[in-house]
């Protein structure tokens, strides 16, 4: 389909709206460390040292924000331990019934059964590879793990940032369609059911404030790829695929 | 940040050729049948509380001689934090010093493992630095930034935590007497008394003794039932008295010291320890 308005008016536009893609992709990347694994001194460090914004407009962000800052000024020699309980906690649980945990899977909380491996694995691992990305080597769990699915947003995102800085509007078009796309499908369909269960779980202001973060993030981001995709007739833009 | 998802381009994603059946060898239809399968999520469904080992309800003296029993090969090292904790200590010094106290006796638990479970068993207690009551509510807010008229959190150095003795660890800690625990173990195994006299005496002095010459020492005995023993049948039966403790190469303690005085006065007499185990 071809676009029916212009997505940019100029460089200027494209330059800052590549600022604004890239910017979000360190959000996405941020989101989807804090899943795939425990919290590392060198990580807790760089969290310490950031800034977080006190105001986003929404108001789970903000709350999100609040609570992880707040953590990370109560800082001591157990924080570290703290989070590696409270990760096993939140996402391994130690039961076997299915409701210890807030597991981090598409497929658990998609399936009638809560189990993984389940349907939702195969569509995002269909969309993965239809855009050209495969797991690392090293990866051991499934496609639909949350950690992944947020970083294909961040893939999707540095590649739109790219596609723009080289002139290629309505390859970047096409890129943010596929983002709003996913994340409309997969990510947004699923993870507040995960999140509400993580805030069962959380004990630690890191973990509690991540699961605010992360549902305030996808309902923003959301809005964002609504917005930068309408033309100026209301008709959303698809760009080429 | 770690990257989990790789740009495949036009290289087709090598590991699945197909598409992922894990069900594609089973008897589904059998294993699946929806009446005896889970129900689906439930916003009511709560977590189950994880075991807890120890009855919270019993006093701190019984649950502090409840740790130490469980946590018997570690006695060397909660001794030793008992009485790095005889006044308030800040939390990484605590961590530093188990760490030396571990240095030649790896283990799981970290300094911060050892602090809680003390904790639990009422033997230690937070304190602030002057040894006062830990305020365990009370937090600290993020401090409020402006940058280019955008206001931001900027996360504050976090308080600092200070572990000393309660008066029930304190007094776990004064009720120790290695000394008597050693003359119990003669007691109880008195056929065994020249070798562990001859074992204390043989590992005093700088420089610890291996295992290998310990065994040297223990097969070079007579021993009165005439029952062969490993030298670590010896060695670890004084290290669980303290008289003999592990840094590389096993040394007599200085409470082993004191038992080789007290009670074996025979034996105390050598000066370097016996340097070819005779």
């Amino acid at each position: 389909m071809s676009m029916t308005g212009k997505l940019i008016e100029g460089k200027a536009d494209a330059v800052e709206l590549a600022e604004v893609l890239e910017r979000r992709s360190t959000t996405y990347a941020l989101l989807s460390r804090l899943y795939v694994r425990e919290v590392d001194q060198e990580l807790l460090d760089e969290m310490h040292a950031s800034l977080y914004p006190v105001s986003t407009g929404d108001p789970s962000m903000d709350e999100g924000y609040r609570l992880v800052a707040t953590y990370l000024s109560n800082l001591w020699t157990g924080s570290l331990s703290e989070l590696k309980v409270d990760y096993a906690r939140c996402f391994l649980g130690n039961g076997v019934d299915g409701y210890a945990a807030a597991y981090p899977y598409e497929s658990v909380y998609t399936s009638e059964k809560r189990l993984m491996m389940q349907d939702a694995r195969d569509e995002v691992l269909a969309v993965y590879r239809a855009c050209g990305v495969g797991k690392a080597s090293d990866w051991r769990e499934g496609e639909d793990h949350i950690a992944l699915e947020l970083e294909f947003e961040r893939v999707m995102g540095r590649r739109a940032a790219e596609a723009l800085r080289s002139g290629d509007e309505e390859g970047a078009c096409g890129l943010l369609a596929t983002q709003k796309g996913f994340l409309e499908e997969h990510l947004a369909s699923w993870a507040p059911m995960m999140l509400a269960d993580m805030r069962r779980y959380a004990r630690t202001k890191l973990y509690l404030g991540l699961a605010h973060l992360t549902e305030g993030w996808l309902r923003t981001d959301s809005r964002f790829l609504r917005d930068v995709l309408s033309g100026e007739d209301g008709e959303e833009r698809q760009g080429k695929a | 940040m770690t990257k989990i998802l790789e740009a495949a381009s036009n290289t087709p994603f090598e590991a699945f050729d197909g598409i992922y059946d894990p069900l594609a060898d089973a008897d589904h239809e059998e294993d699946f049948d929806g009446s005896d399968g889970q129900p689906g999520p439930c916003v009511d469904a709560m977590p189950r509380p994880s075991f807890v080992g120890r009855s919270p309800d019993l006093p701190a003296d019984q649950r502090i001689s409840q740790l130490f029993a469980s946590l018997a090969t570690r006695r060397r090292v909660l001794m030793g934090i008992l009485a790095f904790l005889d006044e308030p200590r800040r939390a990484d010094a605590l961590q530093r010093k188990v760490d030396e106290l571990q240095e030649h006796d790896v283990s799981v638990y970290s300094g911060h493992d050892y602090s809680l479970l003390l904790e639990e068993a009422g033997a230690v207690r937070k304190t602030d630095e002057d040894g006062g009551e830990f305020d365990e509510e009370a937090e600290q807010a993020p401090d409020v930034v402006e940058v280019d008229g955008v206001r931001f959190y900027k996360p504050t150095d976090g308080r600092q935590v200070f572990w000393t003795l309660t008066g029930e660890g304190r007094a776990y800690l004064e009720s120790d007497d290695p000394l008597g625990r050693l003359a119990d173990l003669l007691e109880e195994e008195p056929r065994h008394r020249v070798a562990f006299g001859r074992m204390l005496a043989f590992c005093r002095g700088e420089r610890g003794r291996s295992v290998e010459e310990l065994a040297a020492l223990v097969d070079g005995l007579d021993l009165p039932d005439g029952v062969r023993r490993h030298c670590s049948y010896f060695a670890r039966r004084l290290e669980l008295c303290d008289a003999l403790a592990w840094n590389g190469g096993w040394r007599t303690t200085a409470s082993g010291e004191r038992g080789l005085e007290s009670l074996f006065p025979d034996r105390a007499a050598d000066a370097n320890g016996e340097e070819d185990g005779a």
